[in-house]
């Protein structure tokens, strides 16, 4: 079960206590109709479930679906697609920063310093960020590096 | 209809579909399957999976397609393998799962 970013926004929302038509719809910011559409295939597979007036993450009637979701494969199309989505939103607000840069041995022990700082960075602002907030207002940050020929080689191979 | 007599059909009704005069005598020229063999075809015989390649052939050549999506998609079964070709059908269906998404909801929209 691969879910599409506007599925995978619903659910982040819904996790996020957004339990109503309503608070999904503010809370992701796409329309009610859109959300009217989503909702019942959740309903249907059993990933969320309606009760006493309020939408919630179902972890138990067929709890597979979130191992489905988390697969590997899934979750890098995810990536997939939100990096191709930020890419075209380049020059139109997105920052996306490549360079490509000979490191010598000590040079790529300090960038994975740097990056390990940010990675903490990250996993902090995780900790604090607050529940109830709106899903669509959350940032995508993403970091990493990897090799030319590695590229290269995946992609000709 | 079984799937396999539809896709037989639908690949001869394009075939012919491309001629302006699609008698049995120069469908036979062209493709080189034999008149009384094209006849047996077109009255419902079982295509063989070289004739059907045959044609899808002569398809993409008299459509001139082969820069068209259906010719990318059959250079891509040939050259790409399995795991490339899962991956771009994948993304694809994805696409349309999104495009149908919207047309659902704009639909329902101007419904309501």
């Amino acid at each position: 079960m691969d879910l599409l970013l506007s599925q995978r926004i619903v659910l982040e929302a819904i996790s996020n206590k957004a339990d109503t038509i309503e608070k999904i719809v503010k809370s992701t910011g796409l329309s009610k109709s859109m959300i009217n559409n989503i909702i019942p295939e959740f309903l249907l597979l059993n990933i969320i479930k309606y009760k006493e007036g309020s939408y919630v993450l179902d972890r138990e009637t067929n709890p597979k679906w979130i191992q489905e979701i988390s697969k590997v494969e899934n979750v890098k199309m995810e990536i997939k697609e939100m990096l191709s989505s930020s890419v075209d939103l380049m020059n139109k607000g997105a920052v996306v920063n490549l360079r490509k840069i000979y490191l010598s041995e000590f040079e790529e022990k300090l960038l994975k310093i740097e990056l390990a700082r940010v990675e903490k960075l990250i996993v902090d602002l995780q900790k604090n960020s607050g529940v109830n907030k709106d899903v669509k207002d959350m940032k995508v940050v993403y970091w990493g590096y990897s090799g030319y020929g590695d590229i290269l080689n995946n992609k000709v191979s | 209809m079984k799937d396999y007599e539809e896709i037989q059909r639908h690949t001869l009704h394009e075939y012919m579909s491309l001629f302006k005069r699609p008698t049995i005598v120069n469908l036979a020229m062209d493709s080189k399957i034999q008149k009384t063999r094209f006849f047996r075809l077109i009255n419902g015989a079982d295509m063989r999976l070289s004739e059907y390649f045959i044609l899808k052939g002569r398809i993409r050549s008299l459509a001139k397609s082969g820069d068209g999506l259906e010719g990318l998609g059959w250079e891509c079964e040939q050259l790409l393998n399995p795991t490339e070709v899962y991956e771009l059908s994948r993304e694809m269906s994805r696409k349309i799962r999104q495009k149908k998404l919207q047309k659902t909801v704009k639909e329902f929209s101007t419904a309501a």
